[in-house]
């Protein structure tokens, strides 16, 4: 007879009643912490996705991806700028933004959310004097998860459907369009592995989920989970 | 005791008690097979040993944070050839027994012609069924880093193994002593003029199996419990892997120019048997 289930202050749970596999063969769960480290290590490998600009002189083009710069329109004069991503931090619900953007957006069941700021940069002026003139914009984005199969290995992609910032004043519209595409493709060039501390051992079928709910009541809130059946 | 992984763990994976009988049955599906050959007295055996496992109700026991196999069933054969060099056994038998002999005028000894019996050399093929057994071994769950892996291991109590000894005593005596009785009775038939000793030269071929055919039996069953015990599922010392997992868990292999490697690394995995499944909690550097 098993001990109870049950979601303790601290988050420290135990195993319960019913059980984490649920009927199924295998389970598998990824906390927010788990794929807070993997935004880490792509940002950490990876820099280039938060990196643009539109001059290498003083960029590394490992580091920095290299994009047009602005036309000055009735001119034959461009400006050359940066943006700078900080490292999102992700959100699994139940967890909520916190600070909250200005616009109530809840992160709902199977959501998850992302916080980060952006730094964007036009460099005015001319070499040896650049002038930097600079903005920062608070970025929150929610979005929901899909499993690719991959081989015998499960993937899970992200794809957000809303962005709000804040710091742009009447441009926010506009900024937020394009920074839903921005994030959308950097997103769309990593994939989080859910089954890979398992699949090689354990090689199954994706049988139910992802979800990011409390649902089975047995299983721990704010993870990302999938039960499989064994091949 | 309670049930509880590490508090928070990173990743959380759970294998139910059905997809473990399953990692189990199929360590448990292949047959068995293992040779060994000894000397006892003047008989020489080999024995080629078939083993079939089957079965094994698991039981996970959270109290003892211990998983039971219940009635794993071994059966099988072992097929003993029974070889003896019958002059090592058998008396020299001369006909006539005693040889007149006189001196010849020329010198020398003129005696009565006499031909000893060349002992042959025998082998008998005799197949040994091993009755089905049954044993019921229990198991601690671990998680070890090992290289550049880390294993969820099952690890038996050998103590739990002690009921092992297959009694093969008490039924095989005949069926080894039968073969050779017919063996030797047939191949002394073929022997001209001794068909009178024949009766006699058995029962001393015979005598001399039963002094070492406990031995032979012994054998044998030693090695049906050790070769039971070399199964990687109740290897004492090497230890039963349900699953190895990398240590550093590539997410996004290299790609082109500015594009690292992704990876994290597993820096503790605690495990806990919490019926109907076993948990694992997996922690990232």
């Amino acid at each position: 007879m098993a001990p109870e289930l049950r979601f303790l202050a601290g988050n420290l749970w135990e195993v319960g009643d019913m059980s984490l596999t649920n009927g199924f063969d295998i389970y598998a769960a990824l906390s927010s912490v788990a794929m807070n480290k993997m935004i880490n290590s792509v940002a950490a490998s990876r820099p280039k996705y938060f990196n643009y600009s539109s001059s290498l002189a003083s960029h590394d083009p490992d580091v920095v991806t290299l994009v047009s710069p602005i036309l000055v329109p009735g001119t034959n004069q461009t400006i050359d700028y940066t943006i700078a991503l900080a490292t999102p931090a992700m959100l699994l619900y139940p967890d909520q933004f916190n600070p909250a953007p200005p616009v109530a957006m809840p992160i709902a069941a199977d959501q998850f959310g992302l916080a980060l700021h952006g730094d964007t940069c036009i460099v005015a002026g001319s070499l040896p004097n650049p002038l930097s003139i600079c903005a920062r914009i608070a970025i929150w984005a929610v979005g929901h998860t899909e499993v690719q199969q991959i081989g015998s290995g499960h993937h899970i992609s992200l794809t957000l459907d809303r962005v709000q910032i804040d710091g742009a004043g009447g441009f926010s519209p506009l900024l937020q369009y394009i920074l839903l595409m921005m994030l959308n493709g950097v997103l769309s060039r990593t994939r989080f592995p859910v089954s890979s501390v398992a699949q090689d051992a354990l090689p199954f079928r994706l049988a139910d989920g992802p979800e990011i709910n409390g649902q089975p009541a047995n299983t721990p809130p704010g993870q990302l989970k999938v039960w499989g059946a064994l091949l | 005791m309670r049930a509880a992984l590490a508090a928070n763990p990173d990743a959380t994976v759970a294998l139910s008690e059905t997809a473990l009988t399953a990692v189990i049955q199929k360590a448990l599906a292949n047959p068995i097979t293992a040779h060994d050959s000894g000397k006892w007295g003047p008989f020489e055996a080999g024995y080629d040993l078939e083993l079939y496992a089957e079965g094994g109700r698991v039981e996970l026991i959270n109290a003892a944070q211990q998983i039971n196999l219940n009635d794993v069933s071994f059966w099988g054969n072992a097929n003993l050839r029974l070889s003896l060099n019958l002059g090592n056994v058998l008396p020299r038998i001369c006909i006539p027994p005693d040889r007149i002999c006189i001196r010849s005028p020329w010198g020398g000894e003129i005696c009565t012609p006499q031909v000893c019996v060349d002992w042959p050399r025998i082998s008998v093929p005799i197949p040994l069924p091993i009755l089905r057994m049954k044993l019921s071994p229990f198991f601690q769950l671990a998680a070890e880093k090992a290289g550049d892996n880390w294993d969820i291991l099952m690890k038996v109590f050998p103590a739990s193994l002690l009921s092992l000894r297959p009694d093969l005593e008490y039924y095989l005596v005949d069926r080894i002593i039968n073969p050779l009785r017919e063996t030797v009775r047939r191949v002394l038939s073929g022997i001209p003029l001794i068909g009178g000793l024949i009766a006699n030269l058995v029962n001393s071929v015979l005598s001399a199996l039963r002094s070492v055919v406990s031995g032979i039996i012994r054998g044998i069953s030693e090695l049906v419990r050790q070769v039971i015990i070399m199964i990687n599922l109740f290897s004492p010392t090497i230890p039963f892997k349900i699953a190895s997992m990398p240590a550093r868990q590539i997410i996004l292999p290299k790609g082109d120019v500015g594009e690292g490697e992704v990876s994290l690394t597993i820096s503790d995995v605690s495990t806990t048997v919490a019926d109907p499944e076993i948990q694992l909690g997996i922690a990232f550097a």
